[in-house]
């Protein structure tokens, strides 16, 4: 394991937009579950309903929307952001960076360095390392990170292995140069091993869209999707989890000499219910201390720490918060980091 | 673990609604009841067991198979 440590950092705010569009999983899971399989289904993934993005509005229109409300709410110049960070599955086009739209649309000074990272479920801690890193450089004080999904529209109503999982949300976080904050430490792993368990596999230029990408078809289990939907293979993404994710927490804690019972909170990446009980139970996390957002905001990719964190936002009102970050998934990818949130302005989620 | 008590649990990660299982009963495992069956197995044998080995699972005897005989006693 390697272990990433960062000084003279800290999260200063992180605001949350998600769609006003909203799904009922009962109504939305009628067409292709039976009455008591559908509410087994919702019960074990634990997502009741979810806000969707309608085809006109994109990941970073969400993220747009976080970021110029956490701008204005903290009383940030604009002048002063370095560094602009969209970390998102799905961009606004293949190409240009979604960020360079991003950093002239928020009205970021010309100086500003924009990039996209593709990733989902760790996405958050990742693009977190790559701001601080950046904030290493004395010449950058402030920056955003952008991260955000609106994985339901890459998802078929038909697949019942995924149509009721999914939501969309865009989040912002402000991150800033500050000397007299505590350290926080970092790991990131993948394992492309794992690649093919969840994966869009049509449309970009491994396999072009084309009329046969676009077909919809019935796979395993009677699932109805074309290769430009996703493809998730749970019991998979299951056995990743469990095999590399206690491990990876405990191992941060053991190389940073931290008890379990210092830790505040614990944010895991919003996978399902299912999944985050059982981790919790294997790592023996009381209910108290593990957060959930699934049950009115679904999975949202990479948005979902952060969302997550601003569902549970009364928890930062009175001080400090130890907090231990994990996402894990699409890739495999995976990273967890340890961190006090202190005088972190989280502001209430925001509708679109 | 007791064979009645494993048969007893298992019913409830295989959602299940037979009042009994036994060695010969047929498995039809869904995307959910194989992460019941993986975390059953994980929490009770400390074994994980493979998605992929679960797909060729057909009865209960199939799935004692991958936990191995010998974690069961009468």
């Amino acid at each position: 394991m390697k272990l990433l440590k960062f000084e003279g950092v800290r999260v200063a705010g992180i605001s949350v937009c998600v769609p006003d569009q909203v799904v009922e999983n009962s109504q939305f899971g009628a067409a292709v579950f039976d009455g008591e399989e559908l509410k087994k289904t919702i019960d074990s993934i634990g997502v009741f309903k979810r806000h969707i993005a309608p085809s006109n509005v994109c990941t970073s229109d969400l993220c747009f929307e976080a970021a110029s409300t956490l701008l204005d709410c903290l009383a940030v110049n604009r002048d002063e952001i370095g560094a602009v960070i969209f970390v998102t599955q799905t961009p606004d086009y293949h190409l240009p960076a979604t960020a360079c739209v991003l950093q002239d649309k928020l009205g970021l000074p010309k100086q500003t360095i924009a990039f996209d990272i593709n990733l989902g479920c760790s996405g958050f801690v990742y693009g977190l390392s790559v701001v601080f890193n950046l904030l290493n450089q004395r010449t950058i004080t402030k920056a955003l990170l952008l991260v955000g999904d609106t994985a339901s529209k890459c998802v078929s109503p038909l697949d019942r292995s995924s149509n009721l999982l999914f939501g969309d949300a865009g989040t912002a976080t402000l991150v800033e140069a500050d000397s007299d904050t505590s350290q926080v430490y970092c790991t990131l792993s993948s394992d492309g091993s794992g690649y093919k368990s969840l994966i869009i596999e049509g449309g970009a230029y491994r396999l072009q869209s084309s009329s046969s990408t676009l077909e919809v078809r019935e796979f395993d289990s009677k699932n109805k999707r074309s290769l430009e939907n996703l493809y998730m293979d749970g019991p998979d993404i299951f056995n990743f989890t469990i095999r590399e994710i206690p491990k990876d927490i405990l191992g941060l804690l053991n190389a940073t000499n931290t008890d379990f019972k210092e830790i505040d909170l614990f944010f895991f990446h919003q996978a399902n219910k299912f999944m985050i009980d059982f981790l919790a139970r294997k790592l023996k996390i009381p209910v108290e201390k593990y957060p959930l957002s699934l049950k009115d905001y679904g999975n949202t990719s990479s948005a979902s720490i952060p969302l997550t964190i601003a569902s549970a936002r009364d928890s930062f009102m009175n001080g400090k918060v130890k907090a231990v970050l994990c996402g894990f998934g699409v890739g495999f990818s995976w990273g967890t980091m340890l961190m006090d949130f202190d005088g972190c302005q989280i502001l209430p989620i925001k509708t679109y | 673990m007791k064979k009645s008590v494993f048969f007893t649990e298992l019913k409830d990660a295989l959602m299940l609604e037979d009042d009994s299982i036994n060695e010969s009963t047929q498995v039809r495992l869904t995307s959910l009841s194989t992460l019941g069956v993986i975390a059953f197995i994980d929490e009770n044998f400390n074994k994980q067991v493979k998605a992929a080995d679960l797909r060729e699972v057909k009865i209960i005897d199939d799935l004692i198979n991958l936990i191995g005989p010998e974690n069961l006693v009468a």
